[in-house]
């Protein structure tokens, strides 16, 4: 049997109807719904996510549902694994890189921690091993140091390629 | 109505945190020093400069080696110039051990020294040089070996 639903509506106006157990993987919702105490038969907004970021946001936490929480971060000793992104979430994130950002954006307002950890993962590999020039072109990042800086900056980095 | 596409500077800080963690020290400064003003101030914090790791470390000590020496090169040149008195634990092999060493004027912060020995036959020497006699102030010098 479905579980309840609520409806979370989308900064374009589109209305979702989401079961509650899914809609609670977000800690900002979880926190509406049960220390505001809204009405699970009121309209949620949420003015940061549009609707195709908003579905997105869905397919995701429908698919890990069921997934234990993760457990709490301890900056000393985490180990940097980038490459622990599972085969179903290499192919959520197959996506440009608008999308993901905006999924960023959305993880962290929702508080989806396990989102959020897996898409700063899938940035972090885009950025891991690349050198500056590569992370510009790879994120249309503009140059914004003097020439002179920029001179020298050229110099040094074609004195370590060419050694 | 034509939406505006988010770029990765439309990121907050908070969220550039959250990746760099993701990172290694020495894999934030190789890749994102020098690309912008606002990484510059970013990457150069303490939480990025104050402990780096130049050496490729894996589970196995037998499989340590030496970084690339493309990076080497742009950490001595480049990097390491400019962030040297924020670092205060750094952690090197005995293969760049000298030329890292060297390419700053001084460490001033500098509090623990961990040494891998990559060939405890032919890297003594590095020990009894004048190479450390500028660093006579750390608290820690760690020196492991295969």
């Amino acid at each position: 049997m479905a579980g309840h639903k609520i409806k979370l509506q989308s900064n374009d106006g589109d209305i979702f109807d989401v079961e509650v157990e899914i809609a609670k993987l977000s800690i900002t919702i979880k926190t509406m719904l049960e220390d505001l105490s809204m009405n699970e038969e009121e309209i949620i907004p949420l003015p940061n996510i549009n609707s195709a970021i908003f579905k997105k946001v869905i397919q995701w936490t429908t698919h890990h549902k069921d997934d234990p929480p993760l457990p709490p971060e301890d900056d000393e000793n985490r180990e940097k694994n980038t490459n622990d992104i599972s085969s179903w979430d290499q192919e959520f994130l197959k996506v440009d890189q608008g999308t993901l950002f905006e999924l960023i954006l959305a993880a962290n307002y929702l508080d989806i921690k396990g989102l959020l950890d897996v898409t700063c993962t899938s940035v972090a590999n885009m950025i891991k091993g690349k050198t500056s020039e590569e992370i510009r072109q790879t994120f249309n990042i503009k140059n914004d140091f003097t020439p002179q800086e920029e001179e020298q900056i050229k110099k040094e980095n074609e004195w370590c390629e060419n050694k | 109505m034509e939406c505006l596409r988010v770029e990765l500077f439309d990121l907050p800080d908070e969220i550039f945190l959250m990746i760099f963690k993701k990172l290694e020290n020495v894999e934030i400064l190789y890749s994102l020093m020098d690309v912008n003003m606002r990484f510059n101030q970013i990457v150069s914090d303490s939480i990025f400069t104050t402990q780096i790791t130049l050496m490729k470390q894996r589970s196995s000590m037998e499989l340590t080696s030496s970084l690339p020496n493309i990076v080497l090169d742009r950490f001595c040149l480049r990097i390491l110039p400019k962030i040297h008195d924020n670092i205060k634990w750094l952690k090197l092999e005995t293969l760049s051990m000298e030329r890292i060493l060297l390419a700053a004027n001084n460490y001033s912060n500098l509090c623990q020294l961990d040494i891998f020995i990559m060939n405890k036959e032919t890297d003594m020497h590095l020990f009894t040089g004048k190479l450390f006699d500028c660093y006579n102030h750390f608290n820690y010098l760690v020196v492991d070996r295969h």
